[in-house]
């Protein structure tokens, strides 16, 4: 039996209740003072209404809505078959909603659980939050987990742990993120940082990225900087600003950076442009590579029926002697389908400075500058310029100029 | 999910199934239907259609004596979880090419 009971469809002023609370439907409940206080649970048969500040132990809703002009606060779980709509803050332990919850601000101890739509004007807090259809925070949020069937919208703040979005996720104010997975649209502003970003369908950042890993599949574009320790592209990446990589910037696809790309290593099957690219490492290319001002790393291997815009300068350099291998990444379709691309094709390029220039198979380039050059069978070049050993196989060759040795090359670009 | 064009009858789907999977422990139809926002004899309906699929997993209360109680809770099976994900992965394949 409950301690008090309110009549259904009555209107009741409450002080401070010294066990449970049990309202019938349709009841309005008020305050003598300026709150109603429940030392232990509030049960709520139906739709009901609160006009002021509620605090209990628990409270449980069993159908209908529950409409809170105040303050809402539960020393427990909040556990609401239908909706809640709270004009002020919940603060709640636990939160269990099956069908809306609309709030000004929501401070959650442990978990957030709705079936269908939370809408947050102001701040979000907790430790997991999971909504099968739709969240919309205009505030920050401060969470540990997230997990969204359909949309997510927040307006900043931090989600240090694993977030999930089947549909869209937007911020719109800069987010720190643990682990961000969308499978749909994600739109996120600029200052935004995290660990780990991977969308299935089509990213698109108002500003400069930071993250350690992004791997993305559909269309993303960054119109900032992008830095990144790793960075996997399937489909296509616009980078407006700079990209720097710590490790691999894998693209099977397509990669327009607008500034410059430094990283360690670079693997493209498709298409690459930037004004400049600076690797520490290696780029082993398939597809078109356009640099404006060029393409510097330790070794560069260019696949047969490629085509380079654009210096190429490195240690070593090869350009479509190794065509038909495609490292570990043929057995992939995009690879693949380079490689179908590139049979029969000539090896294009402009300048070459290196070390060491291997010139493949019906490799096709403007100008060579390096210590030690080799011509393959096939292979055409305006003017080789070297100071060690030029080495042409017993096939023909077509040089334009004859090859040139010199005691000093000129200096390298980049 | 909820927005102002009307859900395909695949979208009413997922919809459901991301309802029923926040409740690992098995959710009530009645509350499904709250969060799904579709009145419960037309759920049930499109629950039976995915539980006779492998999509959705039935589960009958036992009351006290251990005898069947008359209620159901759902859950999501593997198979459930497999469409959705399919199912979020196409549509960000349409969101890629500007569907």
């Amino acid at each position: 039996m409950p301690d008090v009971y309110v009549e259904k469809g009555s209107t009741t002023r409450l002080d401070n209740v010294d066990g449970e609370l049990r309202v019938g439907r349709g009841a309005k409940i008020a305050a003598k003072g300026k709150a109603v206080t429940v030392a232990k649970g509030a049960y709520f048969e139906g739709d009901a209404e609160i006009d002021c500040d509620f605090e209990c132990d628990s409270l449980t809703v069993e159908k209908g809505k529950l409409i809170v002009s105040g303050n809402l606060t539960v020393h427990k779980g909040l556990d609401v078959a239908h909706t809640v709509d709270v004009g002020g803050t919940i603060s709640a332990h636990d939160i269990d909603v099956g069908g809306k919850m609309f709030a000004r601000s929501v401070s959650c101890v442990d978990s957030v659980r709705v079936g269908g739509i939370v809408e947050v004007k102001e701040r979000l807090e907790a430790v997991s939050v999971e909504v099968g259809g739709k969240v919309d925070v205009s505030g920050a949020v401060k969470l540990t987990d997230l997990s969204v069937g359909g949309k997510a919208d927040v307006g900043g703040g931090v989600i240090k742990g694993h977030t999930s979005v089947g549909g869209v996720f937007s911020s719109t104010g800069p987010l720190e993120f643990g682990e961000l997975q969308v499978y749909g649209r994600c739109a996120l502003p600029a200052g935004s940082k995290g660990k780990k970003l991977s969308t299935f369908g089509k990213l698109s950042v108002e500003g400069n990225l930071a993250c350690e890993q992004v791997d993305v599949g559909g269309l993303t574009t960054v119109r900032g900087d992008l830095s990144s320790s790793e960075v996997l592209v399937n489909g296509k990446l616009d980078v407006s600003g700079s990209l720097s990589t710590k490790g691999m910037l894998e693209v099977n696809g397509s990669c327009e950076v607008g500034g410059e790309l430094m990283g360690a290593d670079l693997r493209v099957g498709g298409r690459f442009k930037a004004r400049k690219a600076l690797l520490s490492n290696q780029a082993d290319i398939a597809g078109e590579v356009d640099t404006v001002k060029g393409l510097k790393g330790k070794s560069i291997v260019i696949r047969t029926g490629t085509r380079c815009k654009g210096p190429l300068v490195g240690e070593r350099v090869e350009l479509g002697k190794s065509g038909l291998v495609l490292a570990n990444w043929g057995t992939r379709w995009a690879g693949q389908s380079v490689m179908m691309r590139g049979i029969g094709r000539m090896t294009d390029a402009e300048d070459i400075y290196g070390a060491d220039v291997v010139l493949g198979s019906n490799g096709r380039c403007r100008r060579i500058f390096a210590e030690r050059v080799e011509l393959s069978d096939g292979c055409a070049v305006d003017k080789v310029t070297y100071t060690q050993e030029l080495r042409r196989s017993t096939g023909r060759q077509f040089l334009t100029h004859p090859a040139e040795k010199v005691a000093v090359l000129p200096p390298f670009p980049l | 999910m909820t927005g102002r064009t009307k859900r395909t009858k695949v979208d009413l789907y997922a919809t459901i199934l991301e309802v029923i999977r926040r409740y690992p422990e098995g959710g009530r139809i009645t509350r499904i239907s709250y969060g799904v926002g579709v009145p419960v004899d037309r759920l049930k309906v499109m629950v039976e259609a995915l539980s006779a699929n492998g999509l959705v997993r039935k589960i009958a209360a036992e009351d006290e004596e251990g005898d069947e109680a008359g209620v159901y809770y759902y859950g999501v099976t593997n198979r459930g979880l497999e469409f959705l994900e399919i199912y979020w992965k196409m549509k960000g394949f349409l969101a890629a090419f500007g569907d």
